[in-house]
């Protein structure tokens, strides 16, 4: 029980950094540390602790998004869920740098999925704005893919000074 | 195979709840519990927001200084030029108040307005601003948002009950009926450009503009007053064969350092 209100606290902070914190940032606001701490988790816990953090961001971050509720669940769940088979099914050496890949798919698929949410909304009279594909956006998802993988990069080696099954990731030899 | 059962449960009772405070919450059951979350983390929200501007500018201004130490000996040298500019600021910002006073800015009483707090920015969308107000405390899609002495910075866009998004005037998707402070007619339409700058286009060839000039709200569109100010004309582009011309204007304000806005509200009858 106290493991998963750990859950929601970790949940809830993140989404506050991301809005509070990162937003106010020049080029940093384009980190999207929601979705990598997702694939992270995903990655070195499973897809069943990676399913509830998936939900629980999800729903605290429809608080501070006018989409409709639940959008970002379903989201998350699915690039979670296509991620996992991915992992299992194809890139099954599990190796950093496939990791890295992952996160380059993740992040394109939030992305465009993200895109396609606002346009459908949109043309149904949910929400009274879309996001307009331009340089700025283009230079938005270019940033974001580069600081995912900073931040990826960076999460793997913390956790493999404190995760010894990880060390697996990295095909060092014992 | 416990294991895989138990681990099953939890996600069809996490599942379930999610699903049950998703129903609550468009049955409006939820609205007060959401209230309290939501204005507990508003001050805690700004004050992230202040330090990572803060955080921002320290490192910009350690470049800063390190370039400066090289450009020393050219400052010296710019500082004549720079008292008589200073001189020449000090009698545009007399004039400046002066005009704002003869403007009214919030004309008659037809108008009130509300503080707001800059909580963050939606994830999503650049060029957007959070704020801790919503549609329980009157505020409307359409509804200007300004900060200081009635520079206007954008409008509301999308409302909650406790929330609501400010579009700013930068980006490219915002518009807004402009004139000149020397006219009384709707001179052009404002639009963003990039999140960097606003250009005015469909200005008809007739209308007098030239850089410099301050550009302000028309007060044709419903709920914004006339006379909020909106940025100086930094460049005119007009051809002659063109039936319109179009500008660009510099904001009055940093749009990345806001912490505290105001919402222009009408005045209940």
């Amino acid at each position: 029980m106290l493991k998963y209100i750990f859950f929601i606290l970790i949940s809830l902070i993140l989404v506050f950094i991301q809005i509070s914190f990162f937003g106010a940032l020049p080029i940093l606001a384009n980190l999207n540390i929601l979705l990598v701490f997702l694939i992270f988790i995903n990655i070195v816990f499973g897809f069943d602790t990676g399913f509830i953090f998936a939900l629980l961001i999800g729903f605290f971050l429809n608080l501070y998004s006018f989409l409709p509720w639940g959008t970002f669940i379903v989201i998350f769940l699915a690039i979670i869920w296509l991620l996992d088979f991915l992992y299992k099914n194809v890139f099954i050496n599990f190796s950093i740098y496939s990791n890295l890949i992952m996160v380059i798919i993740g992040t394109i698929l939030y992305v465009f999925s993200i895109l396609l949410a606002y346009f459908i909304f949109y043309l149904m009279g949910l929400i009274k704005i879309y996001i307009v594909i331009d340089k700025l956006f283009w230079q938005s998802f270019s940033y974001q893919i580069i600081l995912n993988l900073v931040l990826m990069s960076g999460l793997f080696y913390l956790a493999k000074l404190t995760i010894k099954r990880l060390n697996i990731v990295f095909l060092f030899k014992k | 195979m416990l294991e895989k059962k138990k681990n099953r449960l939890i996600k069809i009772y996490f599942v379930a709840v999610i699903i049950l405070l998703i129903f609550l919450h468009l049955f409006k059951i939820l609205t007060l519990p959401e209230k309290y979350l939501l204005s507990f983390f508003t001050d805690w929200q700004n004050k992230s927001i202040s330090f990572a501007t803060r955080l921002k500018y320290s490192f910009i201004n350690f470049q800063e200084a390190q370039n400066l130490k090289k450009e020393n000996t050219l400052l010296k040298g710019q500082l004549d030029q720079l008292m008589y500019e200073n001189s020449q600021l000090n009698s545009y910002k007399s004039e400046n108040e002066k005009l704002r006073a003869l403007l009214n800015y919030l004309p008659g009483n037809e108008f009130d307005y509300l503080v707001v707090k800059i909580i963050g920015k939606d994830i999503n969308r650049a060029n957007t601003l959070l704020i801790n107000k919503g549609s329980a405390d009157g505020i409307k899609v359409g509804y200007p948002v300004i900060v200081d002495n009635g520079v206007i910075i954008g409008k509301i866009i999308e409302v909650q009950d406790h929330l609501a998004e400010v579009l700013l005037l930068t980006d490219k998707l915002s518009q807004l009926a402009i004139s000149s402070l020397n006219s009384n007619k709707t001179s052009g339409l404002a639009n963003g450009e990039y999140g960097l700058s606003i250009k005015i286009d469909l200005i008809p060839q007739d209308v007098e503009i030239k850089e410099g000039d301050i550009i302000i709200t028309s007060g044709k569109e419903e709920n914004i007053p006339r006379g909020l100010v909106i940025g100086k004309v930094n460049r005119v582009i007009s051809a002659a064969n063109e039936l319109f011309k179009s500008a660009t204007i510099n904001p009055l304000v940093d749009y990345e350092e806001l912490l505290i806005a105001s919402v222009i509200l009408p005045k209940k009858l």
